[in-house]
This record gives structure tokens, C-alpha cells and sequence, in this order.
């Protein structure tokens, strides 16, 4: 009796942890019963909840129900990425710019060129141009902008006046301001390939040709806005690495700065001292009297495996009408997470001060997203790596643009 | 015959002990295991069907790939530097910690509170501290007494930058497996050595350190495991807008972080796995020798 | 020896003892600056995290970080209970951590014993299996195990968080580095006395592990209250979130309420400071073993 009680418990413990496990092998995951959308916002709880609300709106018009979760960024593409093995996707999601592409290419996102063409028209017609070429890809369009994101030049109006209007004025007020021990940060990809492609694109250039056939970072172009991207870090004193920007602009060490339009929200939390004292600007002309800046942005598309695509999609077309990115617009003003909306139409009604306004429209009408093409997002890191050759290492523009323009052309081929 | 019928009997109970850890084991550890080390082989996008290629992917690595290798050289630094240190620290703090002192429990929680301070939190701190020039402590602190500022987070220091502030942040861990393996030594024996008029530091030598020896095995395997693999503060302190990890010129790139980027980022499971049984390679060896010869040391 | 000589010899005893004791004074004093210095070192992030989360939203994101509060608030808090329904995921939080770490206790202390003390075929291979299981870096094993969970079908269910983890390696392994410690003399003690195996287990083995088994429960709890990307895959519905999947969405893309993101991280270190602190009792030296061997 002695020997076998204690063995016994272990093994009833263990039939128990079985017993307990069995009657989930039928399914643990229920649909609810009617129709509704499930969708994926990568960003913050509190946009989620807002669109949410915008879908029992919509659920009035529609009969279809819209919930909307949160996914936070860091973790979004493992995410996405086991949810379409485990075949238990939503039917909307949001992601970056470029992994539409990405996750379309692969089969898991619906082609909506071949599937809603005439709807699709519509928004992209009404979106700003540079954002709706980077959601195409080949003859296929996986997803549409959600929001945007764009870059814009920052400036103490106290201490400098008149923001710069092209390279030269740029450079000449930097070197006024280097004497002073004073210089300009370039926040947001500073030493990486976004900062470089607007100097790029300003100076006439581009990483592709038309044709996305051959990488042009050997032409001439190319070398120019290199020559001048990296020159800002090796002459005229941008630091090479991250600084605190909205200290250092409060303080008056940099009065000058590029970054993404969230900087707005962030400076009048943190440094509400000088309110008043900046204002924001397109970015300086470059030779060709081009000011294109970056844009970027968050895009949704409806997954492959998703039941309701037309509902979905439905719903996609209800957050790209004005009135309703209106209405987020509205609902995300006072929060952290900042929105602004990607159809230009929505920009008419945009109850927004006209000296943040003006500048932000005429950025994002100029402006243009990374190339949509299998295999950027790893190209990127050659190009980062030529910019980081240069500035720290001293490496020649030239060469150093040669190495990664084949880099380039080698992935083109793949 | 009753021999053997004894010993059966002490193996079935032996296997009932490691029965439910194993059955658990196998199913969610060794499968999973063994379903990557297939992929190793193969060329896999997750999300279509993966493509046997043989070695193509180790040869790759190990011949085509200059980028493992730095993510390699970066990875045997780091864990050359965290290891020891974080283990000599941490002894110290544990030894400190286990006299006869007031305030144990106190101390303890201190030391251990890095541990679960958020990871956000203890990323601002330190960014703070490296910060260049005139915004940040450190340098603050090294001009002030007339030393020329460090670019703390720039190609050549970030890397040195991360191994602080990842011993900093081990150290109650590892602490706390110390301070119970110290609870396990027989006081008697230091009884015996102060009457013998030994030492402080005789009786740390002499005695913590030799019956402190499975604890400092467990240590030593968990740390180089753990260290080997290293992400989180890779990722908090050099995490870029554009989903870079690793730093600028791949300074701070670690093995792990390496493969974050290809299996996760760029969809490339197969090279990935095949990344990841590299590393098993290395940790396995070293694991090896470290048992041999720590185990050869507790058997005197 | 004459009287005088012992005499001399005791004094110069009384000396050298004195000069000990003054030694072990000065030792305890270093001792002490160094664990009151070390400790500061150690929580200034966690000090600027709890301070941070009682800010008003003029006073976050000060550079350099500050650890002052003008206006000190508990706004974040409130916003931050309206914007999750934290009493929902406390409770699935607390469940599967809790399941998990009972369940640890038991199974690796179990199975550390038999590779510890037990002589059974195949013991050194599977320990070494078991060990080296730990070398592969578990991103790789996430889609697997995913698929696996997937077919029983435990997504987005306590099964699918909690069986997984009832056991692991690092367990058994830091089971078996301590249960070696142990004498075999007291094992053998036991057989004579005629206890059964699981009565040793019981009896004598876990009185004398007690500091290892807290430590164990303190690295568990911690490990599975913060465990992030494994819920994050297989839960689906929100109502099954776990702390750390509801706090991660508190940040936007690249905007984040900072004293908000601090009060859910306040409230998630919260439960795992308690535990730490309630397991420390069990940090006490080996009663049994004192004594023992001499």
C-alpha cells in the first residue's frame, strides 16, 4: 500500500491535467453569431476605441458590427505573421506602409485593384499622389492609406526669422549658426535612408528609374543630395546621434530642426515655454527647385482569409470618407497619438490652425513614400550603410553610393 | 532476480518524477525543435510552403554573410564582458548581503528591483545618462572633473554602453540564486574555521566558494545561455524609426538580434533557423566544456 | 608553562580577538556603504517610474528626466483604468501566473530530484537534452509551438497559456544544481527508515530546498506575469488579454502619454514586488543541514 500510493498521486495528477484538457480539443475559438468585422489597429488603445465607436455609426447604416483591437507596433509583424499560419487573421488590418505590399505579395492580403477597382479609384484619386504610388505594386494595390505621416522642417521664429527656402539659404544659416555653437538636428531617420531620400528626391533623383528596372544611385543626382545630406552631418555640425530634440529646441542649441509632423503635438506638451516662438515650413528646395519631402503612414487592407470581404472593405471606404476622418481627426486631437488624414478632401475642412495647416498640406502634396517593390525593406539597410560609411567613417560618396547601388540591383533580380 | 526487480522499481519511480516535466517537454519544446531544425534546410517564408535546399543556408552564413559575422564577434564580446562581471558583482553583493547585517530584506529587494522595473522606464534612464554632450549625466559628470565627454551611444561605444547597462540590470537575478545557494551551506563549517582563526577571506576561498559550486554552475550556464542571447536591451537602446536593430554600421548587432531581423522582419525563417542552430552549436560546446570541468572540481 | 606564560598567552588571545572584532567592525561598515550605495544605483528608474506616473501631463517628458512633482495626480491612473478594463485582466493575468507557478514548483522540484539523486538509464542524456533545449533561441520555436497549441485548438484560451509553461528546463536544472547539495546520507537515512520516494520528496527533500523553491517561484511568477510575445500570438479576443498585451497598446505610433504608460507599469510591477517580498521568508538557511557532516 506504502509503495504505491505516492506514485499514484502523480499519475492522478497528471490524468487529471489530461481530463482537464480534453474537452478542449473541439475548438476553444467561437465566432459570434451576425456579422461583424474584426479589425486591427497597430497603434494605440485609445484610436482603437475611437474606431470602434465610428463603427456603431456605421453599424446604423450598414447592419454590418465593427470591432476594432489594438495591436502595439513593436510586435505587429510576428503578429500579423502567426495569425495568417494559424489561419485566424482579422479582417481588416492596419500596418506600415510598406508590408501591404509585403503580406500581399505572399497571398495573404486581397488584391483590391482586382477585386474593387472602381471604388479603389475613387480613394486613390482622392488621396495625397506621393502615398497611393507607394500602395502600388505591380498591377496590384494590397492596401489603402489609413493616416498619414510626413516630414517638415521646424524652426525658432525668435531666433531665426525666416525658416530657409533652399539649400543655400540652409547652408549659410547653419554656418551663422555653427559660429554661435549652434547647429539643426535631423530627427526620424537621421543617418538612415528617409533623411537621405528627400535630399535625394530635392536633388532630382531617385532610387529607381521609372521602370523600377535599374538603381540609380550612381547617377549624378544621386551623388549630389548625398554629397549635401552628409555634409550637414560632417560640416555643419548635425549630430550623428539621437538627441533629445525638444530640449535641445527649447534651449535654443538647435532653433532648427526635420522631423515627422508628430513634433507638433510632443513640443507643446514639452516645452510649452516657447509656444508661439516656432513655426513649421516645407523642407528647402533642393538644385532642382523641388521641396519633396517624406511621407509615410499607416495602410489597411482586408486579409485573404477573411468571410465578410465586402464588408470589410466596405468599412475600409467608410474611414477614407472626409467626414469621418473628420471625425477622428477630432476625436484623436487632444491624445498622443497624433492623426492626420490621407484624403486630401478631408484637408478642406480640417479645423486646423492655418499656420500648421498651410505648410503640412503643401508638404504632403509634395512628397513621396518609398518605392513599392519587393525587397526594400531589406535594400534599405545598403543604403543606410553607405550614409553611416560616409559620416563616420569618412568614406567617399561615390564609391560608398556605388556599393550600395549594386546591393540594389542585385535584390531587383531576386 | 530481486535485484533487478529493486532497480526496475527505482527507475519507475524515477520516471514517474520526470514523466509530466517530459511529456510537456516534448510535445511543446522538442517538436517545435525539431520542425525548425527542418527548416534550417530549407528556404521558408512562413507563409508559403518552405523549399529543402540542403546547407545552402549554414553555407551561406558561414561563407557569404559578413554581417553574422560581426553580429558573432559582437555577441562573443558582449558575453566575454557580462558574464564574469555580472557573476563576480553579484557574488559580492550576495555574500554582502547574506552577514549579519539589519536591513537583508530591504537590501535584497533593492538590488533585485531593476529586474522588474519596466523596461521603458530603465531605456529613458539610461538614454538619459549616455546622452551626448552636455544633456546627458555621464558626461556631465566626466567634465566636471575635466575629462573629454564620451559619445556614449555613437559606432564605437554603443556596444560597451549596452554591457553596463545589462550588468547593471542582472545583477539582483543572479543575486538571488546566490544568496539561496549560500542558505544551503552548513554553518558548522565556518564554526570550525574561526575556531581554526581562519580568515574572511580564507573562509569565502575555502569554503563558500567550493560548496557554493552547483549554484555557480547553474549561474554560469544560465548566464552564457541568456547572455548569448541577448535582444531586449539591444532593441530598447538602438531601435530605429525605420525597424532597424543593431545600431548604426551594425555596431551593437547581436546574433540574436540578427536573427529577430531575418526571421521576423524579412520573412527569412529558413536562414534563420539554420542562424539559430549555429548558436545552439557555440552555447552547446561551451556548456559542455563548463560542466566538465566545474563537475570535475565538485567530485574532489 | 608557568602560570605567567598562560597568562601572557591569554592576553595576547584577548588581543588578537579584540583586533578581530575590530576588523569585522570596520568590515560591516564597508559592508554597509556598499549595499546603501548600490542600492541607490539600483532604483533610481524605478523611483523615476513610480514619480513619473503621479505627474500631471505639463510635467512629463521634462529633459533632463526629472524626479520632482509640482502638482502631483493620479489623472494617469484614472485614465488609464478607463481606457482597459484592468480588473478583467488582473484576474486572467493572476490565474495563469499563479496555475504556472504552482505548477512549477511541483513538477521541476520533482523531476530536478530524480536527476539529481536518482541513477536511472538515459538520466545524462535527457538532462543534457533538457539543457540544451535552452540553447536555441526561442523566436525559432514560436511558429511551431504556435501550430502545435493551434491543434489542440487551446488558442485564445487559459489552456494554450497555461499548459505550455507548466514545466521548463531552467526549472529542473536549478532544481537539480541545489538538490545535489544535499547529503545523500540523509537520503539513505530516510530509505532506512523505510519512506517511500515520493515520501523523501516530500519530507525530507523540500524542507531543505525551501530558498531554491522561492527563488524559483519568484523567477516563474516574474517570467510568465511579463511573459509579452507568447500571449500576444495565441490570444485573440480581448477579453483574454493578459497585463502586459493591454499595456503594450498604450503607446501610439510615436506619440505616448508617458505618465499613463508608467501607471500600467507601476500596476503590473506591482503583484511581482509582493510576491518577491512575500518569498523572501523563505530565504533562511537549511535547518536540517546545520549540524549535519561535521
Amino acid at each position: 500500500m506504502r509503495g504505491i500510493k505516492p506514485v499514484s498521486i502523480v499519475w492522478c495528477l497528471f490524468l487529471f491535467f489530461l481530463v482537464l484538457i480534453l474537452p478542449c480539443f473541439s475548438g476553444c475559438v467561437k465566432k459570434p453569431a451576425g456579422k461583424e468585422i474584426l479589425m486591427w489597429l497597430v497603434g494605440s488603445e485609445k484610436q482603437a476605441q475611437k474606431i470602434t465607436e465610428l463603427g456603431r455609426d456605421y453599424y446604423k447604416e450598414t447592419g454590418v458590427k465593427v470591432r476594432c483591437e489594438a495591436i502595439s507596433w513593436g510586435e505587429a509583424h510576428s503578429k500579423y505573421l502567426t495569425s495568417v499560419v494559424g489561419e485566424v487573421t482579422p479582417d481588416i488590418g492596419t500596418m506600415g506602409l510598406t508590408w501591404g505590399t509585403e503580406f500581399g505579395n505572399l497571398g495573404a492580403m486581397v488584391d483590391l485593384q482586382k477585386d474593387f477597382p472602381a471604388d479603389l479609384k475613387d480613394i486613390e484619386d482622392s488621396i495625397f499622389p506621393g502615398l497611393s504610388a507607394s500602395t502600388k505594386f505591380k498591377d496590384s494595390v494590397y492596401a489603402v492609406p489609413f493616416d498619414v505621416s510626413e516630414y517638415i522642417m521646424y524652426y525658432r521664429t525668435d531666433m531665426i526669422g525666416k525658416p530657409p527656402k533652399d539649400w543655400k539659404e540652409l547652408t549659410s544659416l547653419l554656418a551663422e549658426l555653427n559660429r554661435n555653437g549652434k547647429s539643426m538636428i535631423i530627427d526620424w531617420g537621421g543617418l538612415g535612408w528617409i533623411g537621405y531620400s528627400q535630399f535625394l528626391w530635392q536633388a532630382g533623383g531617385d532610387f529607381y528609374n521609372k521602370e523600377r528596372a535599374a538603381a540609380t544611385l550612381d547617377t549624378a543626382a544621386a551623388e549630389t543630395g548625398m554629397e549635401f545630406f552628409t555634409d550637414l552631418y560632417k560640416r555643419y555640425g548635425v549630430p550623428k546621434e539621437e538627441k533629445p530634440v525638444e530640449q535641445g529646441f527649447k534651449m535654443g542649441d538647435y532653433p532648427i530642426f526635420i522631423s515627422g509632423n508628430w513634433k507638433i503635438k510632443s513640443l507643446a506638451d514639452v516645452a510649452p515655454e516657447i509656444n508661439g516662438k516656432w513655426g513649421i515650413s516645407q523642407l528647402p528646395a533642393g538644385p532642382t527647385g523641388k521641396r519633396t519631402g517624406f511621407i509615410g503612414g499607416r495602410v489597411m487592407g482586408v486579409f485573404s482569409q477573411s468571410k465578410l470581404k465586402n464588408e470589410s472593405w466596405g468599412f475600409i471606404k467608410y474611414l477614407s470618407r472626409p467626414d469621418i476622418q473628420l471625425k477622428l481627426y477630432e476625436a484623436t486631437l487632444e491624445s498622443h497619438d497624433t492623426y492626420l488624414p490621407p484624403n486630401m478632401k478631408t484637408w478642406d475642412i480640417l479645423p486646423m490652425d492655418a499656420t500648421l495647416k498651410e505648410p503640412l498640406k503643401a508638404q504632403a502634396m509634395d512628397s513621396k513614400g518609398p518605392p513599392s517593390l519587393l525587397g526594400w525593406d531589406e535594400s534599405t539597410r545598403y543604403i543606410d550603410t553607405a550614409i553611416q560609411l560616409i559620416v563616420l567613417k569618412g568614406k567617399d560618396v561615390k564609391a560608398a553610393l556605388a556599393v550600395a547601388n549594386d546591393e540594389l540591383n542585385r535584390r531587383l533580380k531576386k | 532476480m530481486k535485484p533487478f526487480a529493486k532497480e526496475f522499481n527505482r527507475q519507475k519511480w524515477s520516471y514517474a518524477f520526470i514523466g509530466p516535466s517530459f511529456i510537456l517537454f516534448t510535445v511543446f519544446l522538442i517538436i517545435p525543435v525539431f520542425a525548425s531544425l527542418y527548416w534550417s534546410f530549407t528556404q521558408y517564408n512562413i507563409l508559403q510552403p518552405p523549399k529543402f535546399v540542403g546547407f545552402q543556408n549554414y553555407i551561406n552564413i558561414i561563407f557569404h554573410d559578413p554581417r553574422f559575422w560581426k553580429a558573432m564577434i559582437n555577441t562573443a564580446i558582449y558575453v566575454a564582458c557580462t558574464v564574469p562581471a555580472s557573476i563576480a558583482i553579484s557574488l559580492f553583493i550576495a555574500v554582502a548581503i547574506d552577514q549579519n547585517i539589519r536591513f537583508k530584506n530591504w537590501f535584497k529587494t533593492f538590488f533585485f528591483i531593476p529586474s522588474i522595473t519596466s523596461i521603458i522606464a530603465v531605456s529613458v534612464i539610461w538614454k538619459w545618462l549616455y546622452a551626448s554632450g552636455k544633456y546627458g549625466l555621464f558626461n556631465h559628470a566626466l567634465s566636471s572633473v575635466g575629462i573629454s565627454p564620451v559619445n556614449w551611444l555613437g559606432v564605437d561605444w554603443t556596444l560597451p554602453s549596452i554591457i553596463i547597462m545589462s550588468v547593471w540590470g542582472g545583477l539582483g537575478y543572479n543575486m538571488i540564486l546566490f544568496i539561496a545557494g549560500l542558505q544551503g551551506i552548513p554553518q558548522v563549517f565556518y564554526e570550525a574555521a574561526e575556531v581554526d582563526g581562519a580568515s574572511e577571506w580564507e573562509k569565502f576561498r575555502n569554503i563558500t566558494l567550493p560548496l557554493l559550486a552547483p549554484t555557480m554552475l547553474f549561474v554560469t550556464i544560465m548566464s552564457i545561455i541568456s547572455a548569448f542571447q541577448v535582444f531586449d536591451a539591444v532593441y530598447v537602446m538602438t531601435y530605429s524609426s525605420e525597424g532597424a536593430v543593431g545600431g548604426a554600421l551594425d555596431c551593437a548587432l547581436t546574433i540574436v538580434a540578427y536573427l529577430y531581423d531575418t526571421g521576423f522582419q524579412r520573412f527569412m525563417m529558413g536562414y534563420a533557423s539554420a542562424l539559430a542552430y549555429l548558436i545552439f552549436l557555440v552555447l552547446f560546446v561551451v556548456t559542455i566544456v563548463n560542466m566538465k570541468l566545474v563537475e570535475k572540481k565538485i567530485e574532489y | 608553562m608557568d602560570i605567567n606564560g598562560i597568562k601572557e598567552l591569554d592576553r595576547r588571545d584577548a588581543v588578537r580577538a579584540s583586533s578581530k572584532k575590530q576588523q569585522q567592525r570596520t568590515v560591516k561598515i564597508l559592508v554597509y556603504i556598499f549595499l546603501i550605495a548600490g542600492s541607490c544605483i539600483m532604483i533610481v528608474p524605478f523611483v523615476w517610474m513610480v514619480v513619473t506616473s503621479f505627474k500631471p501631463l505639463d510635467e512629463i517628458n521634462t529633459y533632463p528626466p526629472s524626479f520632482f512633482i509640482r502638482k502631483p495626480t493620479i489623472a494617469a491612473y484614472r485614465e488609464l483604468f478607463s481606457i482597459i478594463p484592468m480588473g478583467r485582466y488582473f484576474l486572467n493575468s493572476l490565474f495563469a501566473t499563479t496555475v504556472i507557478t504552482a505548477a512549477n514548483i511541483f513538477f521541476c522540484s520533482l523531476a530536478g530530484y530524480a536527476f539529481a539523486k536518482h541513477r536511472f538509464f538515459g538520466r545524462d542524456k535527457l538532462f543534457l537534452l533538457l539543457v540544451g533545449s535552452m540553447m536555441i533561441p526561442w523566436q525559432v520555436n514560436l511558429i511551431p509551438s504556435f501550430v502545435i497549441v493551434k491543434k489542440f485548438g487551446w488558442l485564445n484560451s487559459f489552456y494554450g497559456l497555461i499548459i505550455p509553461a507548466m514545466s521548463g528546463a531552467f526549472g529542473i536544472f536549478l532544481m537539480r544544481q541545489f538538490i545535489m547539495n544535499i547529503p545523500d546520507d540523509l537520503i539513505d537515512a530516510a530509505k532506512i527508515d523505510g519512506c517511500t520516494e515520493f515520501t523523501i520528496y516530500r519530507r525530507v527533500i523540500l524542507p531543505l530546498i525551501q530558498p531554491a523553491l522561492a527563488s524559483l517561484a519568484i523567477f516563474t511568477f516574474m517570467a510568465q506575469w511579463n511573459n509579452f510575445v507568447w500571449p500576444l500570438v495565441i490570444i485573440y479576443s480581448s477579453k483574454m488579454r493578459t497585463i502586459p498585451l493591454a499595456l503594450s497598446v498604450l503607446n501610439g505610433q510615436f506619440g505616448t502619454n508617458f505618465a499613463m504608460v508608467m501607471a500600467g507599469a507601476v500596476v503590473a510591477t506591482a503583484p511581482v514586488l509582493v510576491v518577491f517580498i512575500a518569498f523572501q521568508k523563505y530565504f533562511i538557511k537549511g535547518i536540517a543541514l546545520t549540524g549535519l557532516k561535521a
